[in-house]
């Protein structure tokens, strides 16, 4: 916390009081919104729902709460809401996994960057591109270690991958869709303002408004705070610069990071095409056809006008006095 | 009996294929009686991967096995057999699209350059690309993308 933004030394308890501290409140909507949204692909999800991972789960509770008879009555009588529990730390397990194996592709980006190693953003884009190749394979598991013993709750023997049980879904769930937050604007599900369709969902950080950033409730403010604690002090003096300086550092850092998660989205856009389709120069026609349908289908995304969404990431649309 | 890994360890271009198959243990399986349709991609196949993937995979064997099964179907498909069939279900559980026309045989981004090898335990096409599994979200965008911007 030292590096917080207090930047001194006290107990933790003033930086606590001061709101210098990560929040994590984000972390955890992550990982509900990818529990909760369903049938994104991927083994995971149905793996959780199966015999396998409940036994395995079993195993693990049971031994979690040994020596807690309180608790193991409770097991017995509600193991819905325990088994619940396990997909969810299954989940932030997934999603820390994600965090491990990612995390050092963008810190090898970032000193590239400080090298001047980029001439542009299109040679970042090849970077992320190839760096997702590199760790697609990297395998996706949930361990505990309960009194020294190790549970395989989703074993690595699985063969679940990097790409398809974690980034896929994250994207999904995380850039696209989470779920209506409470906060500045109040949503009427009668009025048809939330999407009947899971599908539709569409309050991931890619179509957020980042001008009521730092009002309670809205999740990426909280993760913003949580990046203003470090944020690297050629940003600090860039921030200074434009709009009202320090005083809306955070939402001047929405809008960055929003910016940057589209880059991110392009780059996963364009390895699913890698992936599954074919590079850009194919001579086939038919072969470019298909890109092209691909590319379509994914801008189709952004321009839903059944909920405003063709017009949801132009601010111009969205910051009128009826907005709030 | 020639078995579908006599035909890839004697043919050359082949040597990462074999080498992954051996990594991953699946060589028996391999020689047994099956009968399977292999979908074998080339080294030139695993070398237009990019830089890593392959090392990757190579140092995760469950993960490496999927990918592989992936390209396994269980059955004997000769080209003539598998025309007019949209897609099969490989070992590894997810489809595999298929594209036979007077133009090519193509399963899913990957082109078939040599067809019907017959092996005592099944047959094997010899395929350009490394085929990765699609999930099921992609083919909604695909359909979505065919029908151009959405309208109210």
């Amino acid at each position: 916390m030292e590096k917080g933004e207090l930047k001194a030394k006290m107990p933790k308890l003033f930086h606590h009081l001061y709101h210098d501290r990560i929040n994590m409140e984000f972390a955890e909507e992550c990982m509900r919104a990818m529990l909760w949204h369903e049938g994104m692909g991927g083994e995971l999800e149905p793996y959780m729902n199966s015999a396998e991972y409940c036994q395995n789960a079993d195993r693990a509770i049971r031994a979690f709460f040994k020596n807690n008879p309180v608790m193991l009555g409770l097991y017995k009588l509600f193991p819905e809401m325990f088994l619940e529990q396990c997909r969810q730390s299954t989940m932030t397990s997934v999603l820390g996994l994600f965090w491990e194996i990612m995390a050092p592709v963008f810190f090898e980006m970032s000193d590239i960057y400080d090298e001047g190693g980029f001439k542009g953003v299109p040679d970042a884009m090849d970077f992320l591109v190839n760096g997702i190749f590199a760790i697609a394979g990297r395998p996706i598991y949930h361990r505990v270690n309960i009194g020294n013993e190790w549970f395989d709750i989703v074993p690595k023997s699985k063969g679940f991958t990097w790409l398809y049980e974690a980034a896929f879904p994250y994207v999904e769930a995380v850039f696209y869709r989470t779920s209506p937050f409470r906060g500045t604007k109040s949503y009427n599900a009668q009025a048809n303002e939330v999407p009947t369709d899971q599908n539709d969902f569409h309050y991931g950080i890619l179509y957020a408004d980042k001008f009521p950033v730092g009002s309670a409730g809205i999740p990426p403010t909280l993760l913003h705070q949580d990046m203003y604690h470090f944020l690297p002090q050629y940003l600090v003096d860039y921030y200074k610069q434009f709009c009202r300086g320090e005083d809306d550092t955070l939402i001047q850092l929405a809008v960055s990071f929003q910016r940057s998660m589209f880059n991110v989205t392009s780059a996963v856009i364009q390895a699913g095409r890698a992936a599954f389709l074919y590079p850009l120069d194919d001579p086939n026609p038919k072969h470019l056809l298909a890109n092209r349908h691909y590319f379509e289908g994914q801008l189709n995304r952004f321009c839903n006008p059944k909920y405003g969404m063709d017009k949801a990431t132009r601010l111009g649309m969205v910051q009128n006095q009826d907005y709030r | 009996m020639t078995t579908i890994v006599d035909i890839a360890v004697n043919n050359e271009g082949f040597s990462t294929l074999v080498a992954a198959v051996t990594a991953a243990s699946l060589v028996e399986a391999l020689q047994s009686p099956g009968p399977f349709t292999v979908f074998a991609p080339n080294d030139a196949a695993f070398a237009k991967l990019p830089d890593g993937t392959i090392t990757t995979l190579v140092q995760n064997i469950p993960q490496l096995s999927r990918i592989l099964t992936y390209h396994v179907v269980s059955g004997r498909y000769t080209k003539e057999d598998l025309i007019g069939i949209k897609s099969l279900t490989s070992l590894e559980g997810s489809q595999i699209d298929l594209d036979i026309s007077e133009q090519g045989f193509e399963a899913n981004n990957a082109t078939v350059i040599a067809a019907d090898i017959e092996a005592d335990n099944g047959i094997v096409h010899v395929i350009d690309t490394v085929m990765l599994m699609r999930p099921h979200w992609f083919y909604p965008i695909m359909e979505s993308g065919k029908v151009g911007i959405l309208k109210d």
